[in-house]
C-alpha cells in the first residue's frame, strides 16, 4: 500500500506535504450489468468514429461521381433578345425609310450546344472515382469486420470475467464459512491451530483473488464499452 | 350498478396495497431507529479508541449489544431438527448456554462495534424483516445483515449474517456435526466447557 501511495505521489508531482488521498478506497466491481452482444456490435457500428468517417468518405465519392457523370452530359444554352423604342410625338410614324434609336422594334435569339469531347479522359477519370468508391467501401466492410472481431473478442473476455468473479465469490464466502467453522470449532477446544492457519490463508488468497478478478473484469467492461463507441463516462456514472 | 361495484372494490384493492406499503415502510423505519439508537448507545459507551473498560462497562455492553437479539429462536434454529427431540430441560439448558457463548463471543473484538455502518436495505414483510447493513473499519468493510422478527410487538434478531456468513448456520454445521460424530451428550458436555469459560 505504501508502494502505491509513493507512486500516486511520484505520479501527481505534488509538494512535499501535499498528500492525495483516492476518493474512492474500495474495489468494488462496475454496477452495470453486461448487456447482450447485439447491444454492442450494434453500439460499435453507430459509435465507431473511424466507421462513421468512412461512410462521410463514401458519401463524398459517390457525390463527385454524380457529378462527373453529369459533367460528361452535353449543356444547352438559349439566348434572346428584343428592342424596341418609340417616340409618339414624331409625325409618320410608319415611314419605312425612317430607323433609328427612337423608333425600332427588333428581337433575336441564339442556341449554344456545349459538350466536353475528352471522352476518354472523362471515362478514365470516372473509372478512377468508380475504384476510390470501391476502395472506400471495402475499408468500410474490413473496418466493420475487424470492429465485430474486436468486440466479439472483448465481449467474451468480459463475459469470462464476469463469470470468474462470480465464482471466485462463490469460493470466497465457501471459505469463509471454512473460516468460521474453524474458528468455532478451536474457540471451544476441538479444533486444529493448522486447519485454522489454512482456513485462513485460504480465505486472504481469494480475497487477493477476488480483487484481481475484479479489477480483470472492470477492465475488459472497459475496454469493452470502448471497442462498441460508448463513452466509458456511462460506466463510471452506472 | 355493477360500475360502482366494480370501483369500490378497485379503491379497496389499492388501499389495501397502499396500506400494506405504509405498514411495511413504517415498520422498516422503526426497525432501522432502532438499529441506530443501539448503534449510537454502543458507540458512546465504548468511548475513544484505546479506552479500558471495567466489567461493569463489559456487562453493560454485552447487554446492549445482546439485548435485542432473540437467543431462543437462533439457538433452535443452530440445533436444527435435534431441538423438536429433546426434553424441555435440555432446551432450556442448551439454550441458556448457548446465549451464555455467544453473548461472550460477540465481546471477543469490540473494536468492531466502532465501525461506520451503512444501512442498505432495510425490508419488512409482515412479521418478519431483514436488514442488509455495510459496516466500514479502518478500510475495511463487511457486510452485517439481520433477520428479525416481531415477537410480541417488539423487533427481535433471530439470524446474523456477518460477512456472508449466517451465525445460526455456522452454529449448526457445527452442532450436527458433533451430534453426529459423538451424540447429543457430547455436545452438551462441550457447551458446558465453553460456557464455563465465558464466567
Amino acid at each position: 500500500m505504501a508502494f502505491v501511495r509513493e507512486t500516486w505521489n511520484y505520479i501527481l508531482r505534488n509538494d512535499e506535504n501535499e498528500i492525495y488521498e483516492p476518493e474512492v478506497q474500495f474495489l468494488d466491481p462496475i454496477a452495470s450489468n453486461i448487456e447482450t452482444r447485439e447491444f454492442y456490435q450494434n453500439a460499435a457500428f453507430g459509435n465507431r468514429p473511424e466507421l462513421r468517417a468512412l461512410e462521410i468518405g463514401k458519401e463524398a465519392t459517390e457525390t463527385y461521381i454524380s457529378s462527373m457523370k453529369k459533367q460528361q452530359l452535353p449543356g444547352l444554352y438559349l439566348a434572346g433578345y428584343i428592342n424596341f423604342a418609340n417616340t409618339p410625338n414624331r409625325p409618320r410614324q410608319s415611314n419605312p425609310f425612317i430607323q433609328n434609336t427612337t423608333n425600332l422594334f427588333s428581337g433575336g435569339f441564339g442556341l449554344t450546344i456545349r459538350q466536353n469531347l475528352n471522352f476518354f479522359s472523362m471515362k478514365t477519370s470516372l473509372e478512377r472515382s468508380e475504384i476510390e468508391l470501391n476502395k472506400v467501401t471495402y475499408a468500410k466492410d474490413a473496418a466493420q469486420d475487424g470492429i465485430l472481431l474486436e468486440v466479439n473478442n472483448n465481449y467474451r473476455t468480459a463475459s469470462l470475467a464476469n463469470i470468474k468473479v462470480e465464482q471466485t465469490d462463490n469460493a470466497l464466502v465457501t471459505s469463509k464459512r471454512w473460516l468460521r467453522q474453524e474458528q468455532l470449532d478451536y474457540d471451544f477446544g476441538m479444533g486444529d491451530a493448522k486447519d485454522l492457519i489454512d482456513a485462513m490463508r485460504k480465505e486472504l488468497e481469494l480475497k487477493l483473488q477476488l480483487k484481481q478478478r475484479i479489477f480483470e473484469y472492470n477492465s475488459s467492461l472497459a475496454k469493452l464499452n470502448k471497442s462498441a463507441g460508448i463513452p466509458l463516462t456511462t460506466l463510471i456514472t452506472n | 350498478m355493477k360500475k360502482v361495484f366494480k370501483i369500490s372494490i378497485a379503491v379497496l384493492l389499492i388501499g389495501f396495497f397502499f396500506s400494506e406499503n405504509v405498514i411495511a415502510q413504517s415498520s422498516g423505519n422503526e426497525i432501522r431507529t432502532m438499529l441506530e439508537e443501539r448503534d449510537e448507545q454502543i458507540k458512546e459507551l465504548m468511548g475513544p479508541e484505546g479506552t479500558e473498560y471495567t466489567d461493569s462497562q463489559r456487562s453493560e455492553l454485552k447487554e446492549i449489544i445482546n439485548g435485542i437479539i432473540d437467543f431462543k429462536a437462533m439457538a433452535q434454529e443452530a440445533l436444527g431438527d435435534t431441538y423438536d427431540s429433546i426434553t424441555e430441560e435440555e432446551r432450556t439448558e442448551f439454550v441458556d448456554l448457548f446465549s451464555t457463548i455467544v453473548r461472550d463471543q460477540s465481546l471477543n473484538k469490540l473494536d468492531i462495534y466502532r465501525a461506520q455502518v451503512t444501512y442498505q436495505a432495510v425490508e419488512a414483510d409482515g412479521g418478519t424483516a431483514r436488514v442488509e447493513t455495510l459496516a466500514q473499519l479502518d478500510n475495511v468493510r463487511t457486510p452485517v445483515n439481520y433477520e428479525m422478527e416481531n415477537k410480541n410487538g417488539e423487533w427481535v434478531i433471530t439470524d446474523m449474517e456477518i460477512d456472508d456468513v449466517s451465525t445460526a448456520s455456522s452454529y449448526n454445521r457445527q452442532f450436527q456435526r458433533i451430534i453426529n460424530q459423538k451424540g447429543f451428550e457430547s455436545l452438551m458436555i462441550s457447551l458446558r466447557k465453553r460456557a464455563e469459560r465465558a464466567e
